[in-house]
């Protein structure tokens, strides 16, 4: 009898796998239905919260996180959203204990090590890896495994993911201005930025509630929503996503029209100056 | 456009801000006594926007507003600098069926009611988006009555605020504004830059992008003559040349409060906005009055502010 349980048990969680990823796709239908933004930005905060909140190991508060990061990617990929960046590590981060940093640099490793094992699953979804950052302030070895991913992944094209590590906008912004110490207008500070080329972010979303950029694409945010749920990273869910997503819908046209006057106003001062 | 003439009608307003003629002898019912509580049964709800809005006269020294302090609010706690985009003028005239322009005027009589509220409670920089780059593409009739709007308030209010000893910076694109206004905005700058109670700084066709590469222009420059080397070029000198640094002490914004319900920044302090805590109002910004201020600045107060460092346990 327990022989034929387990199997049976496993029948039918791979049935409810199924019946949840088709009920996904037909919401994400109706999502797409109406634009979707072509960039999302997340800003992962409330894992340590998320920890205390659950009586959880401290250990565990950054684990949690990546694998409600990994749910919320393929949520993406579903979705069909072009373009993702997450902001996981920040140059102002550095200035942390340095027991935090090495925890959190040895998960990078961890799950660097466990993506290069496995990059066939990177290659079927389709997803392309950027490392956006500073890498030089990395470990040798963390930086050769990024370097190496970007390499395996980069034929493919379904979603581009930029991992911002070691970056702040200040930062990127410092170099655009080493860089255009010839002639100066907004594309020459742009060219040395480590998000030129990308597009720009349509939606900014926080989580854990708090309203702040902290560094992270200010430059790029002109013309992009923002997006606070209250909710801890670890906590984000289908819904949220999907809320954040028709927010975005609703106020496509006003975004459209602000952003298109930043850069035509940009285009005018500098054919003038 | 079509809507233009029709635009042309309803800006013609009769009646523009008055200077103040003679002392306050009460404040605006939008700014009764907080002491009195949060309820509002005393007056019924008077928008920022309609009621008449004074200076108090002594009343705003140390020592003697202990009894106006907001309840809820720690004066230590209090941000130093507070940043504000004034959204939704002309949604709050729509709603009233009023032209375009009494929404503008509505929100100056708000920005003045803001600006003494902040000198009031200490408060030591305020930053207003009043004009951006991008506003310029808005039809002509409105800029040109917000031009005026601009000039009318600097020749008219410019005698109280030096008496309550504000000092105003211009920053943004001056060479686009009208050159009368350019002449005054320049000599409000010299006659108030000895004025230290409050720093009020008016964005007038700003771009944050813009700031920014103005300020690379100038380090480039530097370096051109051999003053800077390129790798000696950090946050520190970015920050030097924008034209916020003319905030003495508080450069960078402790809160940034945008009004109407609008979540985004719209190229306003692009790299200053960094650790600013964000607030975001449903109000329009002439219907922004004392208690939506103080409700702003306690959501500041309850934010943890990590600087990208962790609390302690």
């Amino acid at each position: 009898m327990a022989n034929l349980l387990t199997p049976l048990l496993q029948f039918l969680l791979s049935g409810l796998d199924l019946a949840l990823l088709y009920l996904r796709r037909c919401l994400f239908q109706i999502l797409a239905s109406a634009p979707l933004p072509h960039h999302v930005s997340f800003i992962l905060d409330g894992n340590r919260r998320y920890a205390r909140k659950y009586d959880l190991p401290p250990g565990d508060a950054h684990q949690t996180g990546f694998r409600n990061l990994v749910r919320i990617l393929r949520y993406c990929a579903e979705l069909g959203l072009p373009c993702v960046s997450i902001f996981a590590f920040s140059i102002d981060n550095f200035r942390r204990t340095p027991h935090e940093i090495a925890t959190l640099m040895s998960l990078f490793r961890e799950k660097l090590l466990a993506l290069r094992d496995d990059i066939a699953l990177l290659n079927d979804a389709g997803i392309r890896i950027h490392f956006i950052g500073d890498i030089s302030l990395l470990d040798q070895d963390i930086r050769d495994l990024v370097l190496h991913l970007a390499e395996e992944t980069k034929g493919n094209d379904r979603l581009d993911l930029l991992l911002c590590i070691a970056y702040s906008t200040r930062y990127e912004m410092v170099r655009g201005a080493r860089g255009a110490c010839e002639e100066v207008t907004v594309a020459d500070v742009e060219r040395e930025m480590y998000l030129t080329g990308y597009p720009e972010p349509d939606l900014l979303v926080r989580t854990s509630g708090e309203w702040r950029m902290s560094n992270f694409v200010q430059w790029q945010s002109g013309g992009c929503m923002l997006h606070s749920p209250g909710c801890l990273w670890p906590e984000l869910s289908l819904r949220h996503l999907v809320s954040a997503v028709v927010r975005f819908q609703r106020g496509r046209d006003y975004l459209r029209d602000a952003r298109s006057k930043i850069w035509f106003y940009d285009r005018c001062y500098f054919k003038r100056a | 456009m079509l809507a233009t003439s029709k635009l042309r009608c309803q800006l013609f307003v009769p009646n523009l801000p008055k200077s103040i003629k003679r002392p306050a002898t009460n404040h605006c019912a939008a700014g009764s006594p907080s002491f009195i509580g949060k309820s509002k049964a005393c007056s019924a709800r008077v928008s920022a926007g309609e009621a008449p809005i004074t200076f108090p006269r002594g009343g705003g020294k140390d020592g003697d507003d202990e009894g106006d302090f907001p309840f809820g609010l720690r004066r230590e706690a209090l941000p130093k600098h507070v940043a504000v985009i004034m959204d939704g003028n002309g949604r709050w005239a729509a709603s009233r069926g009023l032209p375009t322009a009494s929404g503008h005027v509505a929100g100056y009589k708000a920005l003045k009611l803001m600006v003494e509220l902040s000198c009031r409670w200490g408060i030591r920089v305020l930053t207003v988006f009043a004009f951006s780059s991008e506003n310029w593409l808005r039809p002509k009739p409105e800029v040109d009555f917000l031009m005026t709007l601009f000039e009318n308030v600097l020749k008219e209010d410019l005698r109280d605020l030096l008496r309550e000893d504000i000092r105003i910076c211009i920053i943004g694109d001056s060479s686009k504004l009208p050159k009368t206004l350019q002449k005054m905005s320049t000599e409000v700058e010299e006659i108030s830059h000895r004025n230290s109670r409050l720093d009020l700084v008016v964005a007038l066709s700003y771009s944050g992008r813009t700031d920014i590469v103005q300020a690379c222009q100038k380090i480039a420059q530097k370096v051109k003559n051999g003053i800077l080397h390129p790798e000696d070029i950090t946050e520190t000198c970015v920050a030097q040349e924008l034209e916020t640094s003319s905030a003495v002490g508080y450069p960078y914004p402790d809160l940034l409060i945008r009004t109407s319900g609008e979540l985004r920044l719209s190229n306003f302090l692009l790299w200053e906005l960094a650790y600013t805590e964000l607030y975001f109002s449903q109000s329009h910004w002439p219907d922004f009055g004392e208690d939506e201020y103080v409700e702003a600045l306690r959501a500041f107060q309850k934010r943890q502010r990590r600087f990208g460092l962790r609390t302690a346990l």
